[in-house]
């Protein structure tokens, strides 16, 4: 605790999205963008005045009211811009790969390595991708996130569009409508399945959330800040991009210009979802399992499929193992599974939660395993999108029209061994805590094709033939600065 | 019987690098779908090999030293010549093609086939280390026993859903099982019978151990050469020394008179207070060890935090512990035979060793039953400290106070269970004492002896470990100057995408494979380290780490180490299962950091246009720091990586988990299980 205390963060120089999603800020908009060719200056002075308006993370807990913005910049900008290519080598080489990158151009493979690790084969395929792939809307040089109350958006959107001068809001190839994605999010905060999102979030230390959670809670939850932030130290007790000079400003010299410092990668990945194929799948399964399709058994096999009932409330929780309690209390997220739940009985080894968190459940102890699974958390910071059709707290599917699916975005210090080791590793992984042919049962690839293994006595039951629920229409890496670089990058 | 390994290098004639890479990858890589199947081509039927479970083709590419060569790889069952036979029946042809390019590939080609056998058995490297993550299974039984598991979870899962199907018990659920999956399937019925266990695995520790104490007995035998060249001290000299322990320690002997501690036992018995002193003193110097070696243990096991001196303080603290439980029993026994019935009251003064003890048969009966209630207290005092660890989690005070508190409570058992052999001892008749007394004291003393020869030959191979960690961390110091520092590695110059482009694509979602090439650093000690390094880790992956995990690691299906080039480069030849991010994050996390740390801290890499020279990230003292620098580790591997051109798989899906669980299974079917062993059968399906 002495040596972090020693390494505060300088919060008012990070953008304010890693440590708030905005709550109070119901609607949002993720404005893709890319430079004029031959106006490199303007955009420069367009992201200088921008780092004015952007929204820092310091004071910590202000929630702002009315609006917030953030920026950031993917690999073309950085070229555009004309940054050395020292400066530009310093950055993660998945950052300037791309989300989508083709296979080197002597390999023999079709399917480049990251597509594969990421599960972005078959109809998740980036050729498919309405953005970001390598078919259209590939030239993506950034993305700039306003956030706002229920009508103020679009007159945010529209002053923040009138702002841009050496940069344009990028048009999409099937439509030629703007590239404006518009979000939303939820007061109980469930998304388009019905079930509550965003409860479990690791708590950098050091901040005041991260100080008031419960000693037990703390053990896993707490991370430390350079798994977040470049500069700092990681859990690994290495720091990615140099730290910075300790009292470099008090002496009066201005240290050298350092574009990672205070920065962080944002993954963000346009996921749509299937509520019709769910809901079915879910009453299918229910009526082979407890041989009847009334809610209580589709809310059984649906808990099962993420680990928590729609409520949010974990099937760890004893009171909630077997059905849905209408307890007031929050959601529980201080649970373990080694000590509570080693063999998946109430939570099944394979399920959603187990797999994108798997706290202290892999590993040869519980100590290790933890130390492990903390060096690869992410901040989510997702949206919804499409018409809302959660009604009584769950969505059959009927309610909406159109398309509709979840803006995921999250906030990492090293996209190779968080977001990406998430995606191959835990939900990708066929052999995930010692199971043999499973993906991740709410966001595998393999439409029609997936298992998935319920452990529960006297024995196990194998739900098959998992339809594919979500679908990847879109994404790429950014990396967004911290607000001197963002000034640095806009001189 | 485990796997047999072939590493065939040969040199690839003048000019004809790509010509063979072209070759390789249309006639003999596997076509790799992305549905986990893998289908070989007409002219390399590897999936007709019966007994092969990897191989693969690489090229070790030319520089100004070394000429550019063709490593062939397999792991297989059976004799090295019947393999490269078949091979050749198989795919003859396609090897033809193959080793045509290569310098001194016998002009007869498959004419003459004895020749061509020849020709590849005499470039067979083999290997210096060789790891196996299920050995001695040959592919059929790993194939079988995955199709059996199968079919069970597809018979439980249709008796499951059809309702009304399954007997009540978990018991009568198996034997139904057994009756319909196996009984009944004829492809099934040789389940019937339980897989062989190689004798490596089944007595491996067991050899490990016994052979451990052969070489401490050669080292303690020129030990005692040696106490006798320098000092003249015989072995009967060491013997009568230890003979005459009882009188050593004076000091406590007047100090436990004075504090009337003898006389508080005065009603039952009379203590011999020197024989009280010897063996208390001891239990006491045992408990002092071990709290000091709990404070130099770390809380958690995380080799991040972990040096040489706290390590090297708690080995040798641990090796002192145990020589000091070595005495203390040698001395109770010999207390124990030593004992003598007088009756009440007699003196406390030692004659020539004995211990007096007055006991009735009365008083032994009250003091048997005193023992067995403080045995029953201390039995249920160690199974609560063992559960308390199950049940949750302790913070790290907590759990050394546990350690210590277990320790204790065992150190008490034992004492207890002395105490009463002593009144049992001292009912004896007289005759059968002396008779014991006279067989167990020389053996006694002559074992404790053998231990303290022992001791010195362990202490002084604990000089020796340190002088020669204290020579390698000046080779680390001398290294970080000499070369450069893998940190620069982690810059996108340095990128060699090429080589791993096939990674987690298609078939390899499941496995992959990695070939290494790296320098060994010059230098006789470098070159020893290397050497004796690998040694151990071949040792110990024969002996102890022969369950499907090296080190921890889970993942690793089929691994070897070669020296190659006269012991100027070392290459490495991987099969290991899941994306390699997470592979290698596990040695750099895990403590099997250590041995990647001994292995590759001997070597370096050129890289860039100017071939320069980068050291592996710097270690201390071998085993620590180096690949835990996890950056500068990860492109100092990416940068050593070659491209596999050809890669085959016995079983690509299948993880080293899955097939050891799929073994168990099988095996498990054989044995009458407790019902919570049988929760645990059905819990894996």
């Amino acid at each position: 605790m002495g040596r972090l205390a020693m390494q505060q963060v300088e919060w008012d120089d990070v953008q304010g999205l890693v440590l708030t999603g905005y709550p109070r800020l119901p609607k949002a908009a993720y404005i893709l963008w890319r430079m004029v060719p031959g106006e490199a200056q303007k955009a420069k002075q367009w992201l200088g005045n921008l780092a004015g308006r952007v929204k820092a993370a310091a004071p910590i807990g202000f929630e702002p009211e009315d609006k917030a913005i953030n920026i950031a910049l993917s690999e073309g900008a950085l070229t555009k811009l004309g940054i050395d290519p020292q400066e530009r080598a310093r950055f993660s080489v998945e950052f300037l790969d791309g989300m989508a990158p083709l296979p080197p151009p002597q390999s023999t493979h079709t399917v480049s390595r990251r597509s594969s690790q990421l599960g972005d084969v078959g109809g998740n395929a980036p050729d498919g991708w309405l953005w970001g792939g390598p078919s259209r809307n590939t030239e993506i040089d950034g993305v700039l996130l306003v956030y706002a109350k229920e009508k103020a958006l679009d007159e945010l959107i529209d002053s923040e569009c009138r702002l841009m001068t050496g940069v344009e809001v990028l048009h999409c190839a099937d439509t030629s409508k703007p590239l404006i994605l518009k979000a939303y999010s939820r007061g109980d905060r469930k998304e388009h399945f019905g079930f509550r999102d965003g409860i479990s979030q690791p708590f950098i230390m050091g901040t005041p959330a991260a100080n008031a959670l419960s000693a037990k809670q703390a053990r896993f939850d707490a991370v430390k800040p350079g798994e977040f932030i470049l500069g700092y130290d990681g859990e690994r007790e290495d720091s990615l991009g140099a730290k910075p000079a300790a009292g470099a400003a008090q002496r009066g010299r201005v240290p050298p210009r350092d574009l990672l410092r205070n920065g962080t990668y944002l993954v963000f990945r346009h996921l749509e979802q299937n509520v019709a194929a769910f809901e079915q799948f879910v009453a299918d399964a229910a009526m082979k399992v407890h041989g009847k399709d009334d809610q209580p058994s589709r809310e059984w096999v649906a808990a099962r499929l993420i680990g928590r009932w729609r409520s949010g409330h974990p099937l760890v929780d004893p009171p909630f193992a077997e059905k849905e309690n209408s307890s007031a209390r929050r959601p529980r997220n201080d649970f373990l599974y080694h000590h509570e739940d080693r063999f998946g009985l109430a939570c099944p080894i394979g399920s959603h939660i187990r797999r994108a968190n798997p706290r202290d459940a892999l590993g040869p102890d519980p100590d290790t395993s933890l130390r492990l699974s903390k060096m690869h958390r992410i901040i989510r910071r997702g949206r919804l999108y499409g018409p809302d059709g959660v009604r009584n707290g769950a969505d059959n599917g009927e309610n909406a029209q159109g398309t509709r699916g979840i803006y995921f975005i999250c906030v990492n210090a090293d996209i190779a061994s968080q977001f990406e080791l998430i995606q191959h590793t835990w939900l990708n992984n066929t052999h995930f805590g010692g199971l043999y042919d499973e993906r991740d049962p709410l966001v595998n690839n393999r439409d029609g094709e997936g298992v998935m293994t319920i452990q529960q006595r006297p024995t196990n039951l194998r739900l098959e033939g998992l339809p594919r629920f979500v679908t990847v229409r879109g994404g790429a890496y950014f990396f967004m600065p911290g607000i001197a670089a963002l000034r640095a990058l806009g001189t | 019987m485990g796997h047999n390994l072939l590493t065939i290098i040969t040199t690839i004639k003048k000019d004809k690098e790509l010509a063979l890479r072209g070759t390789l990858a249309s006639i003999a890589e596997p076509h790799h779908d992305p549905a986990t199947v893998i289908r070989c081509k007409p002219e390399f039927r590897f999936d007709k090999l019966a007994g092969l479970h990897f191989c693969s083709f690489v090229i070790l590419e030319g520089d100004e030293v070394f000429e550019p060569c063709l490593v062939f790889e397999a792991t297989f069952d059976g004799p090295r010549t019947d393999f490269i036979r078949e091979l050749l029946q198989i795919a003859g042809p396609g090897m033809d093609k193959v080793y045509q390019h290569c310098v001194g590939y016998p002009a007869s080609g498959l004419l003459l086939p004895n020749i061509a056998t020849e020709y590849l058995l005499g470039h067979d490297v083999g290997a210096d280390a060789f790891f196996s993550g299920c050995p001695g299974r040959p592919v059929g039984q790993i194939l079988s026993e995955n199709r059996l598991r199968s079919d069970i979870v597809k018979y439980l899962g249709n008796a499951r859903l059809s309702t009304g199907d399954m007997p009540a018990t978990l018991s009568d659920v198996r034997s139904r099982m057994h009756q319909e999956v196996i009984c009944k399937l004829p492809g099934n019925q040789w389940a019937e019978t339980a897989a062989a266990v190689p004798d490596d695995v089944a007595f491996g520790l067991r050899r490990l151990v016994f052979g451990l104490l052969a070489v401490l007995a050669i080292l303690s035998s020129l030990a005692a050469l040696a106490f006798w060249l320098i000092a003249r001290w015989t072995p009967a000299d060491v013997y009568s020394v230890i003979a005459r322990w009882h009188e050593a320690p004076q000091v406590l002997d007047s100090l436990l008179e004075r504090i009337g501690l003898l006389a508080w036992f005065g009603g039952l018995m009379a203590w011999d207070a020197p024989t009280l002193a010897a063996v208390g003193a001891p239990v006491a110097l045992w408990l002092v060890l071990r709290f000091v070696e709990l404070i130099f243990l770390p809380s958690i096991e995380d080799p991040h935090k972990e040096t040489f001196p706290g390590r090297y303080v708690r080995f040798v603290l641990s090796v002192l512990r145990y020589a000091v439980l070595l005495v203390l029993a040698g001395f109770a026994l010999v207390a124990l035979v030593s004992v003598v019935n007088e009756s009440f009251p007699t003196g406390m003064e030692a004659e020539g060793g004995a211990l007096k003890i007055s006991v009735s048969a009365g008083g032994a009966l009250v003091a048997l039953l005193g023992a067995a209630v403080i045995l029953l207290v201390l039995g249920y005092w160690a199974t609560s400290l063992k559960l308390a660890v199950e049940m949750q989690q302790l913070t790290p005070t907590r759990e050394n106070a546990r350690r210590f508190l277990l320790d204790v409570v065992w150190l008490g058992m034992g004492l207890t269970g002395w105490f009463v052999a002593l009144i049992v001892v001292a009912l004896l008749p007289a005759g059968v004492r002396a008779a014991l007394a006279w067989v167990v004291e020389p053996v006694v003393y002559t074992l404790l002896a053998a231990a303290s020869y022992a001791l010195a030959t362990i202490l002084v191979l604990l000089g020796l470990i340190l002088l020669i960690a204290l020579i390698a961390r000046g080779l680390e110091l001398m290294d970080a100057r000499r070369y450069a520092s893998a940190t620069e590695l982690t810059s996108r110059a340095y990128d060699n995408t090429l080589a791993y482009a096939r990674e987690e694509v298609g078939t390899n979602a499941h496995q992959n494979h990695l070939a290494s090439l790296t320098h060994v650093k010059p230098g006789l000690m470098r070159r020893w380290l290397l050497v004796s390094t690998l040694w151990l880790v071949n040792l110990l992956a024969r002996l102890v780490f022969n369950r499907g995990e090296l080190g921890g690691i889970p993942t690793i299906m089929s691994a070897r180490w070669v020296i190659i080039d006269g012991g100027r480069r070392l290459l490495f030849l991987d099969n290991y299962g899941g994306p390699w991010e997470s592979y290698l994050n596990q040695f750099i996390d895990l403590s099997a950091v250590r041995g990647v740390n001994a292995i590759w801290t001997n070597t370096f890499i050129k890289a860039g246009p100017q071939r320069r020279r980068f050291g592996f990230p710097q270690t201390s003292f071998l085993l620590w720091k180096g690949a835990q620098a996890e950056k500068p580790f990860k492109a100092y591997v990416r940068r050593s990586q070659i491209e596999t051109i050809v890669w085959y798989s016995a079983y690509p899906t299948l993880s080293i988990t899955n097939i050891n669980a799929n073994t168990d299974l099988r095996q498990s079917l054989f044995k009458p299980c407790t019902s919570s062993e049988l929760d645990a059968f059905f819990q894996k399906l």
